[in-house]
């Protein structure tokens, strides 16, 4: 039997060695072009808008008194740092030409977002905070999820 | 054979040491993802990883060795040094998710600055794994593990449709609008998988037998600790799955930090819950960056038949110490410069069910030797179909893996 | 031992070795055979260490393994094997025996710190 299980782990591996080097062939072939496509760019949009509607609800929930001052401050603190990283890549070099449009469309929306976020950390404190930071951050999350739309194939 | 009270404290460790950061990440987006539709992955898992621990644990209390002994005597030196290398890379990969994990969460508790805590939850584990014994590590973070419950709570109060619920278990692919949607469904099947299936879980509680000084007349405990607390912990991560289908779902959201999932538990419980759920969360991945870390150091020492086991002095089991100790202290540094601990869980999952079906291979033939296990010991009947679907199903899922992983962006779709 | 016969690639070759207190001490990482071909072969000793198994291991991975782990190989006669059970028990200590001499030198990085035994 340990000779079966020594040559049954031998085929494996070389399988999974192969489907491996398949797959990673296949997505380099098909990603040869330098540039992102309008799938990659709706799903950076798509994280983005997924943290307007986290710090939507951050807001939300600092207005009904159910989270504390520091949680608040610091999930502000590290959302904004995933739309820093979304927002260095949005530049339209990275993208296919006839993207450029969207791509200037949600940088900006990267740039109000980070804003948005950087005054909801006061959202803990301040009620009023709270809901400045809550419409802004529902403003945001509406624009960001129509501009996800039109990037659906 | 052990007490009741043992029996019930080994179900509550096993319960409370069951989610760390990906499963916990994964869960909640399976739920913001596809509602329910993923829950029969959970319950295919947990009887996945009871299979694999019961026959592990097993071998363990019988013939008093753990997994890495078996993959050197089963497979070899060259498949089982591959194995080995493969294994305590994933190791290192996880240890570091969860060390990012508890960062970002005490910055949630104190707001201090995130790389100053990875510092912090380095030394706080150094300490915690030097000073207790083994039984006290085990308890310890197992034990206040179970703050995860605050999920439970938090999945009855949002009062979800249970009949949707129940329905989630029963295996079914779901109506959807493309191709994408469909690799990325597979890929959240395969990652929810392998989040339930941490092989990582299985070497810690293999060597934990040998820790605890499991006897062949231990083997009715392994039973009912490998299959309640799994069942119970099991529990954590639908609770979770819940979280994300009732919270984040109908807002079209896809949270990212973990963090964010605690969310959940504030607007059923308050602030209270809020940080008796993120005190959960610190414990489960405190306690998995733990088991990965000694985990790590298990299975070189015995592949290289090295003194080990936190039951001998440090000194005794010197390169075995010095493993656990590198091993913290390379996770911490990666944190340290940054990288996105969530990214990292992502691969820590992938390519943990990649190397599954090598350690779990090896287990499986002894638990099923007669010649080995004895004819009261061996695999019965049930045990060894069981296990032998477990095969077909965790080889599937380390060939589909890495694809998945790439066709779907890294699971964005 | 099983019966009047041993397999050693099965119950011998890369399973734990343990001394007379029962620490572990190494694996056998390969076994010395003597005899003339054609003739009678003896397994005459175990081989232990780094030195005896990454001469196993395919050729382009035994320099980077020697590399990372070491050359060092201790020779223990087959007369010191006590029992073959799953595990390799011999009738000496470890030190007695010219093993387990990595962990004694890497016990001198944890002298001085408390707790370390």
């Amino acid at each position: 039997m340990h000779k079966r299980a020594r040559s049954w782990s031998s085929w494996l591996a070389v399988a999974i060695l192969l489907l491996i080097l398949g797959a990673g062939g296949a997505s380099l072939a098909g990603s040869q072009k330098s540039q992102s496509d309008r799938h990659s760019l709706k799903n950076e949009v798509s994280g983005l808008k997924s943290q307007a509607g986290v710090g939507r609800l951050v807001a939300e929930q600092a207005l009904a008194g159910n989270l504390t001052r520091t949680y608040v401050e610091a999930q502000a603190v590290q959302m904004r740092k995933g739309v820093e990283q979304t927002r260095d890549e949005l530049t339209p070099e990275e993208f296919e030409p006839e993207l450029s449009t969207q791509v200037m469309q949600a940088a900006d929306l990267a740039r109000r977002l980070d804003g948005a976020l950087n005054t909801l950390k006061d959202a803990g404190a301040d009620g009023r905070a709270a809901e400045s930071a809550r419409n802004n951050l529902s403003g945001l999350f509406a624009e960001l999820s129509e501009l996800e739309e039109g990037l659906k194939e | 054979m052990k007490n009741w009270g043992e029996i019930f404290l080994g179900i509550l460790t096993a319960m409370g040491g069951f989610v760390e950061v990906g499963e916990l990440v994964f869960s909640v987006n399976s739920g913001a993802k596809f509602g329910y539709r993923l829950l029969w992955v959970v319950a295919l898992g947990t009887v996945g990883i009871i299979a694999f621990c019961e026959m592990a644990g097993r071998v363990a209390a019988v013939k008093g060795q753990p997994v890495f002994n078996l993959i050197r005597e089963r497979a070899g030196l060259n498949a089982g040094l591959v194995t080995l290398v493969a294994a305590n890379l994933v190791n290192l990969l996880t240890c570091t998710a969860e060390i990012g994990g508890i960062a970002l969460l005490w910055q949630l508790l104190s707001g201090w600055p995130y790389r100053w805590l990875a510092l912090a939850a380095l030394v706080f584990l150094l300490v915690a794994v030097w000073v207790l014994s083994f039984q006290w590590i085990e308890r310890f973070f197992g034990l206040f593990g179970l703050l995860m419950c605050t999920y439970l709570a938090a999945a009855y109060y949002l009062k979800p449709d249970w009949g949707e619920v129940a329905a989630g278990f029963v295996p079914s692919v779901p109506h959807l609008g493309s191709s994408s949607e469909y690799l990325l469904y597979a890929y959240f099947v395969v990652a929810i998988f392998s989040s339930v299936l941490l092989p990582y879980e299985t070497y810690f509680y293999a060597s934990g037998a040998i820790e605890d000084g499991w006897t062949p007349g231990d083997v009715t405990l392994n039973r009912i600790i490998s299959i309640v607390g799994s069942v119970l912990g099991s529990l954590l991560a639908v609770a979770l799955v819940v979280c994300g289908a009732e919270v984040f779902r109908p807002r079209h959201l896809e949270p990212q930090l973990p963090g964010a999932a605690a969310l959940a538990v504030s607007m059923t419980l308050g602030r209270g819950g809020l940080l008796a759920a993120i005190g959960g969360m610190f414990f489960a991945f405190a306690g998995a960056a733990i088991e990965t870390a000694l985990s790590g150091a298990y299975n070189l020492a015995q592949f290289l038949g090295w003194p080990w086991g936190k039951f001998r002095p440090a000194r005794t089991a010197a390169r075995f110490s010095l493993t656990w100790i590198i091993t913290f202290v390379l996770a911490a540094l990666v944190i340290m410069t940054g990288v996105d601990p969530v990214s990292v869980v992502e691969y820590s999952i992938v390519f943990s069910v990649v190397i599954l079906p090598f350690t779990y291979f090896p287990v499986l033939v002894i638990a099923g030797d007669r010649r080995v296990m004895g004819e009261e010991h061996v695999n019965g009947w049930f045990a060894e179909a069981v296990g032998w679907f477990f095969l077909v199903a965790v080889t599937l899922a380390a060939l589909l893996a890495v694809p998945l992983l790439i066709a779907t962006r890294g699971g964005q779709g | 031992m099983k019966d009047d016969f041993l397999d050693f690639v099965r119950q011998v070759l890369d399973h734990e070795v343990v001394d007379s207190n029962n620490l572990p001490c190494g694996m056998v990482d390969d076994l010395e055979l003597s005899g003339e071909p054609g003739g009678e072969l003896k397994v005459t000793a175990l081989l232990v260490g780094p030195g005896a198994w990454t001469r196993r291991l395919p050729s382009g991975f035994e320099g980077l393994a020697a590399w990372v782990f070491g050359t060092r190989q201790t020779r223990v006669p087959w007369s010191e094997v006590e029992s073959v059970t799953e595990r390799v028990k011999l009738r000496s200590e470890a030190e007695a025996l010219g093993l387990g001499r990595a962990d004694r030198r890497a016990s001198k990085l944890l002298e001085g710190v408390p707790g370390s035994g």
